[in-house]
């Protein structure tokens, strides 16, 4: 998707609506560079098992709640070498807060090294089997967290970067699902008319008038307790978006029926265009910015929301992880007094993710519309 | 008939005690003399909360605003108001002074049980403030007890008045008893602490105004206890006639008509408002009705629901003095606020806010608490819970699915899970370290300790964990996964509730780990506290996990950890259904089971008068649970913290804490005082309320 600098202006009348799009998604730097931070949160998501120097549920009971370690570029000179090293912890347990409190232990260094083995095997996008890890300490025992640990002594790093997994595609997979339904079924009412638009009109109100509880619930006790839980979570998400449809199809349909007795549109009709492609190349393009700005901020939603399903007993359980599971378990008073970054690391995760995404559905919205506005 | 006097309990006590240590405990014979047998039959914490003197003394003293009362004639003469000789209560603290307010926290506005166990906690015989078996005087200054423990007889406290100055006689117990609990219109249900194991209601005379006699068709040898447990407040002692009769259609003719003038449906309605249970609110009317007068150290001020706040103050007529007779109790007005979460009330308490609290502080709220005494001036009250395990398994011994429920019976698949578990390492990660391993069963301090059923199959060994498993699931497959009796990989799923129980949760995420290394799949399933529930009372569930309580005194009062006894137990609460209420309520066991046998001797005991014997069929009723083993347990709950004021003097800062036990009630909070009373003044209502808006936008997790 690379346009010809030095063509591109001359011939700008004369360019491919997605040309212009891409070159109108450019000028908006707060979308471009969104779009790099989505695309590294996927890779990260992809790599997680290299990325993360732990697997999710690796715990150490040596050191729960301990805060974040510092990385420091130093020489011991204990012959380990120059390097990247973290200090490990001094603990003291307080008999009457029964709180453990750590400070750093200046004498105790553990060198972090790249592309260490790990010990722990993965397979590397279910292909490659390896142990390697992109930045460990050389002691696999020795304590690393470089975002503090949970009260288990979770690498809580590990946790967000594994929890990307889970945050960052089946919610999206329930987005995508109802979007398709509604925009199809929004299309044809509105275009149609009459007798088409009657029915879908009909099926969207029984569909709007079931009551999301008793449903959820009658969900929990419907789908076969074999499966485990992270298939429960993609059939629930599957399920809700299954009946999450409704609204954006009432606005699709909508703007279809506006939309089509625009001169534009009736031309086209005239010129002998088959409905299909009436729809598809002169109404559709029109809605993208409705529905881009609707994606964007379902997505947000999505990853809040598969907390709420816990309390059915239909949303994600352990040992799954993902960013709402993390800040669910950050929920309390003890972990916002003495261990705040339970709270903060997945909170920057979910707020960072969620504006890329709305800032480069912002900018794909602008873009998407390029005879809308002048191009200068 | 031969009765047996009080004064006789301290000796059948030490028998006891003797008896009761002959299990597991292998220490010397000559440790067991008197002392040591009544250390072991306490429940071995000296809280060094307040006691009842052996002596009575002369009231001479009273509060500044009682005197200026009796001095404008609104009240009687102190030595009228009170016995000639007063109950005396001695504090370690010595004789106080009068003044100041205390105030406390609510947690939500049904929070009425708390103001009950601060200002009324008043039955006929108590708990003492160490929770041992000694039953000691309440309303009751004594009691006989025939030897078959089928009638009792109370010889009530002399000289007690009402709050408005009428005396308090037998009179009001036989109303209370008679025309209100036996009064099918205002009582439809049973009341179950004043039947006997039959089922049947007792005859209660009284034979003259100090003197009441029950005789109970069978043996009822749990009834002391009963009485003194004053959890429900269906108590017979608390029925003013005085007042009440004129409410009441049998003593006024026209009590439906008064009900129609007040609006309320019918007589029983404005009767049950007025004197019992606020309809509408199900608030208790003592702290609702400004005019129902009582015989508890505080009396209503403001009532529930007119704000949120509500106040209690001194009863001009209560009727305990110190050892220098000045009549208690010594603080003005007793102050509760009403939150809506146990997370404001913990930064209101770590803000110094709050007198002397017991309750609403989970371990979480240690740290706060901890770090901020000091700046505030407060100090952690140790509480020592009844509750005896932190985590139970309860294993669906009722499961609908045969090989299901073929595992979940067999002991060997217990025990094998039970040796899979690092239960230091849980401890340690999860409850900080404190707490000893260990199954369910009574805690170190109660007179009902089991060392066999505490801590069989506790050490963590996956050799001898595997040992046990391969007797029942011997087949594995390819990944280790050991198959059950159908040949299928075998796995369960545990029910964890999602609130308050993120302790929980995380001990799952342990044992998961744990019991996959010795070749059994656990799914975690954290669900709605309600969902779960439903779950459970359909018995649709592999294995419901809570904690466990009833550890201490009260395991003998509530078996439900150690036998099918009511629905609480979940591993099998349709037996225990059935033993309670019957066939209609739950299904029978086998014939095989060991529930039978529970019965049979839990049934001896509920007519055994002597508390000796009691312990020794319970004993013998605890040796069958380590047959059974019905949960794996985890270990034994870590205290938790309350908060007392530095300033407050007499108050315990060690106690004990159970429904049963109504803390600190039984440290007669009468008899605290402040050492700066002027000091002590409640903070404004307004600025009491604003810590919620200071906190609302942090959207705190919701307490339930």
């Amino acid at each position: 998707m690379t346009t010809g600098q030095k063509t591109a202006n001359d011939r700008a009348g004369t360019r491919s609506s997605g040309v212009l799009i891409w070159r109108r998604f450019r000028r908006h730097k707060l979308a471009v560079v969104s779009l790099w931070i989505v695309i590294g949160v996927y890779l990260i998501a992809a790599f997680a098992d290299v990325i993360a120097p732990r697997p999710a549920g690796d715990y150490n009971a040596d050191y729960p709640y301990a805060p974040p370690q510092s990385i420091t570029m130093t020489d011991p000179g204990d012959g380990r070498g120059f390097g990247l090293y973290v200090h490990g912890y001094i603990q003291e347990f307080d008999e009457v807060s029964w709180n453990r409190y750590y400070t750093e232990n200046p004498d105790e260094l553990h060198k972090v090294e790249f592309f260490v083995e790990s010990g722990h095997d993965y397979r590397l996008l279910g292909l490659l089997e390896t142990d390697r890890k992109l930045f460990a300490p050389a002691d696999a025992d020795a304590p690393f967290f470089v975002m503090g640990s949970d009260a288990n002594g979770r690498d809580i790093f590990s946790r967000v970067v594994y929890g990307a997994q889970i945050s960052m595609s089946i919610g999206l997979i329930g987005v995508t699902l109802s979007l398709l339904i509604g925009i199809t079924l929004g299309a044809l009412a509105g275009f149609f008319r009459g007798p088409i638009d009657m029915v879908i009109q009909r099926i969207t109100e029984v569909f709007m008038s079931i009551p999301t509880l008793p449903l959820w619930m009658a969900l929990a006790a419907a789908l076969p307790r074999d499966w485990g839980p992270l298939t429960i979570y993609f059939a629930i998400t599957v399920l809700l978006s299954l009946i999450g449809w409704t609204s954006l199809s009432r606005e699709v349909r909508a703007r279809v029926l506006t939309l089509r007795s625009e001169d534009y549109v009736v031309a086209a009709r005239l010129d002998g265009a088959s409905r299909f492609r009436v729809v598809r190349r002169h109404i559709l393009p029109s809605l993208t910015s409705h529905i881009i700005a609707s994606v964007t901020l379902a997505v947000p939603a999505m990853i809040l929301a598969e907390t709420a399903l816990s309390f059915l007993g239909l949303g994600l359980q352990p040992p799954l992880v993902s960013w709402g599971v993390l800040l669910q378990e950050s929920q309390n008073i003890r972990s916002v007094i003495t261990a705040p970054w339970l709270l903060i690391v997945p909170s920057a995760a979910v707020v960072i993710s969620t504006l890329a995404l709305n800032f480069l559905g912002d900018g794909l919205r602008d873009a998407a519309d390029p005879y809308g506005g002048a191009v200068k | 008939m031969r009765h047996i006097a009080r004064t006789t309990a301290g000796l059948a006590l030490g028998a006891l005690a003797l008896t009761s240590c002959g299990s597991g405990e292998p220490g010397p014979p000559e440790a067991a003399g008197p002392d040591q047998s009544q250390r072991l039959v306490d429940t071995g914490m000296e809280t060094g909360a307040p006691v009842l003197s052996e002596d009575r003394t002369a009231p001479s003293g009273q509060a500044p605003d009682l005197e200026d009362l009796e001095e404008a004639g609104e009240i009687l003469p102190l030595e009228d108001r009170l016995p000639e000789a007063a109950v005396t209560i001695l504090g370690a603290d010595g004789v106080g002074q009068y003044g100041g307010e205390m105030q406390m926290a609510m947690n939500g506005n049904d929070d009425d049980s708390l103001i009950r166990r601060y200002a009324a906690y008043e039955p006929m015989v108590r708990w003492d403030g160490d929770w041992s078996s000694d039953i000691t005087p309440g309303v009751a200054r004594d009691w006989e007890i025939s030897e078959d423990a089928s009638t009792f007889t109370f010889h009530l406290e002399e000289g007690i008045r009402w709050s408005d100055g009428e005396p308090f006689t037998a009179d009001d117990i036989v109303f209370g008893y008679e025309d209100v609990l036996m009064n099918e219109t205002l009582t439809p249900g049973p009341v179950e602490y004043l039947m006997d194991p039959g089922g049947n209601w007792p005859e209660v005379t009284a034979i003259d105004d100090y003197t009441v006699e029950l005789d109970f068709e069978e043996p009822h040898g749990l009834f002391l206890m009963q009485l003194a447990r004053a959890e429900e407040d269906g108590k017979f002692h608390r029925f003013p006639r005085h007042y009440l009769e004129q409410f009441h259609t049998d003593y006024n003719d026209s009590a439906d008509d008064l009900a129609e003038e007040d609006e309320y449906e019918d007589w029983a309605d404005m009767f049950t408002s007025k004197g019992w249970v606020t309809l509408g609110t199900g608030f208790d009317s003592r702290w609702m009705n400004p005019e129902l007068p009582q015989i508890n150290a505080y009396i209503i001020e403001t009532p529930a629901y007119e704000g949120t706040r509500v106040t209690a103050v001194r009863n001009p007529y209560y009727w305990k003095v110190d050892e220098e007779g000045n009549q208690l109790p010594y603080i003005d007005r007793l102050v509760f606020d009403v939150y809506d979460s146990a997370e404001v009330i913990a930064f209101r308490a770590a803000a110094g806010n709050i007198s002397y609290q017991d309750r609403h502080f989970d371990h979480d709220f240690r740290p706060l608490l901890a770090e901020s005494m000091e700046e505030y001036d407060f100090s952690l009250v140790d509480v020592t819970s009844t509750d005896m395990n932190t985590l139970l398994f309860n294993f669906n011994h009722i499961h609908p699915d045969e090989v299901m429920r073929e595992v979940f019976t067999d002991v060997n698949f217990k025990a094998g899970l039970s040796h899979a578990l690092d239960r230091e390492e849980m401890i340690e990660l999860i409850y900080f370290g404190q707490g000893e391993p260990s199954q369910a069963a009574p805690r170190e301090g109660s007179p009902f300790r089991h060392e066999k059923l505490a801590n069989q199959y506790i050490e963590f060994d996956t050799e001898l964990a595997n040992e046990h498993l391969d007797r029942v699931l011997p087949e594995t497959n390819n990944s280790g996964n050991r198959l059950g009796p159908d040949g299928q990989p075998f796995s369960f799923a545990v029910d964890v509730a999602t609130d308050r129980s993120v302790e929980h949760a995380r001990a799952l995420e342990l044992a998961q780990g744990y019991w996959e290394q010795v070749g059994i799949t656990m799914e975690i399933n954290t669900m709605d506290r309600d969902l779960r529930n439903e779950r459970r009372d359909a018995g649709e569930f592999d294995v419901y996990v809570r904690d466990g309580s009833a550890g201490l005194q009260d395991a003998i009062l509530r078996p439900h950890w150690y036998m099918p006894h009511g629905d609480s137990g979940a591993y099998a609460w349709s037996w225990g259904s059935y033993y309670l209420d019957g066939e209609e309520a739950g299904e029978a066991p086998p014939e095989d089971s060991l529930a039978w046998d529970q019965w049979e001797l839990y049934d001896r005991i509920l007519v055994t008068a002597d508390q000796n014997e009691q312990a020794e069929l319970m004993e013998a009723l605890l040796d069958v649970s380590a047959e059974a083993f019905w949960t794996i347990g985890l270990s034994t709950s870590p205290n938790r913290a309350g908060v007392v004021a530095n300033g407050l003097r007499n108050a315990p800062h060690e106690l004990y804490e159970a429904s049963a036990y109504q803390n600190p009630g039984p440290a007669y909070p009468a008899v605290w005082w402040w050492e700066d009373p002027e000091e002590r003044i409640a903070d404004d209502e307004d600025d009491a309320q604003q810590y919620v808006e200071d906190y609302e936008g942090e959207d705190l997790p919701e307490d339930s």
